[in-house]
């Protein structure tokens, strides 16, 4: 561990500690310094915005009953992850897949920038990914999602996800290959499953 | 496929301010006082959501026909503070100004601010800007980490970022900042920056031109 990371970490269990202790501007501070990697760690996992205020909510609660357990062993950022992770992987284990018609959803794109087009394309392949995920065990989804949408390392989802590497890496393949498995009626899937770099056998 | 036309991950929508608002506001009330307090409101929340209801429902129809009883026997004036959902008001390139209760709120221009009134206790979040509130009932406004308290008082509050800066015109304000409270009077100001010091405006005037850093 360096110096800049050590210091990092003093800081993490100060504020940890002074929020744990009723410290209202600490408690503010923490809510600041973490919201950003909650909420990108549920949007990853989930894939929208729908209901994530109140699960920002349940996650900064279980954050803020599990401080006094905070030993600074990681960033308190990627402890949030942790928390995050088990909040989306309870909100998916709760709720039923939507039953929605991908051709009635689909947005108009009309926008001439490359660049808006390509986000716009990336979020309608997005929508069928998500609703692809809707429908496979929920603890392969959340791994799906870290690393392959998210990018972390299969040593970084099994952090914060609890799990040992060899089950991640099961979960994340074993998901891979239902994605592709549902990928052969849907051409666009199987395209940006290729394009993530998901779709690799 | 080319490194230029991948697709990747869309980016992370984000949330609206008043969203982040509403959530920090949220959490940091089911947070009252110690972490231990916070499991409970968790628990509570958790609750499925019909009985839950069903539960408050009933006392709470019960406390408003006493409170609906109660009030019509001591007239109009004692008619119960209603709590009003959180409200956002965003001015443009000019000021704006709009009435809170009895509260007149005049927003600088590109300013934004959330009202809203809770238990009778009506609070203006000011999320950036500047505000005038002239006010003769308790107010609260909160500019970040810092709560002004006002009562039958004039006063300017600006906020960047986490920096806030309070001068007060008429009357007098508490305010709290990082567990600190300062009481600032009349022709005073104060800000964030010093936040042990009160400023008298009338000594020195280069001193309180906090709003134009």
């Amino acid at each position: 561990m360096g110096p800049a990371v050590s210091a990092a970490r003093v800081h993490d269990l100060a504020l940890a500690q002074r929020a744990s202790e009723g410290d209202r501007a600490a408690q503010r501070e923490l809510f600041h310094h973490l919201k950003n990697a909650v909420h990108h760690t549920l949007f990853r996992i989930l894939g929208s915005n729908r209901d994530l205020e109140d699960l920002i909510q349940d996650a900064f609660l279980e954050i803020f009953r599990a401080l006094p357990s905070f030993r600074g062993d990681s960033s308190l950022a990627r402890w949030s992850q942790t928390i995050a992770t088990r909040t989306a992987y309870l909100a998916i284990e709760r709720r039923k897949p939507a039953a929605v018609d991908l051709e009635l959803v689909e947005d108009e794109i009309v926008d001439r920038d490359p660049d808006a087009h390509r986000v716009a394309l990336a979020k309608q392949a997005a929508k069928r990914l998500y609703a692809a995920l809707d429908r496979i065990d929920a603890k392969q989804r959340v791994a799906f999602a870290l690393a392959v949408m998210d990018g972390m390392s299969l040593n970084e989802v099994a952090e914060v996800t609890e799990s040992s590497l060899v089950a991640v890496k099961t979960r994340v393949w074993r998901c891979r290959r239902e994605l592709m498995r549902r990928a052969k009626k849907d051409p666009v899937l199987a395209s940006y499953l290729v394009d993530l770099g998901g779709g690799e056998a | 496929m080319t490194e230029k036309k991948r697709l990747g991950p869309p980016p992370v929508d984000t949330l609206s301010d008043v969203a982040w608002a509403r959530v920090e506001r949220n959490v940091l009330l089911r947070t009252t006082g110690t972490i231990t307090n916070a499991a409970s409101a968790r628990e509570i929340r958790q609750e499925p959501k019909r009985s839950a209801w069903l539960w408050l429902a009933v006392p709470a129809a019960a406390a408003a026909a006493f409170a609906l009883a109660f009030f019509s026997m001591n007239g109009p004036s004692s008619s119960p503070p209603a709590d009003q959902e959180p409200s956002r008001f965003v001015a443009g390139a000019s000021p704006s100004s709009v009435s809170f209760g009895d509260a007149h709120i005049t927003l600088d221009a590109n300013s934004a601010v959330v009202m809203e009134q809770k238990s009778g206790k009506p609070s203006a979040l000011l999320e950036h800007g500047a505000l005038v509130v002239a006010v003769s009932a308790p107010f609260t406004v909160l500019a970040g980490d810092t709560i002004v308290r006002t009562t039958n008082t004039k006063v300017r509050v600006s906020r960047e970022g986490e920096r806030a800066h309070v001068r007060v015109e008429s009357g007098s304000v508490e305010i709290r900042y990082h567990g600190h409270d300062v009481k600032v009077p009349a022709s005073h100001a104060w800000s964030s920056d010093r936040p042990t010091e009160v400023i008298d405006q009338n000594v020195n005037e280069n001193e309180i031109q906090i709003d134009s850093h």
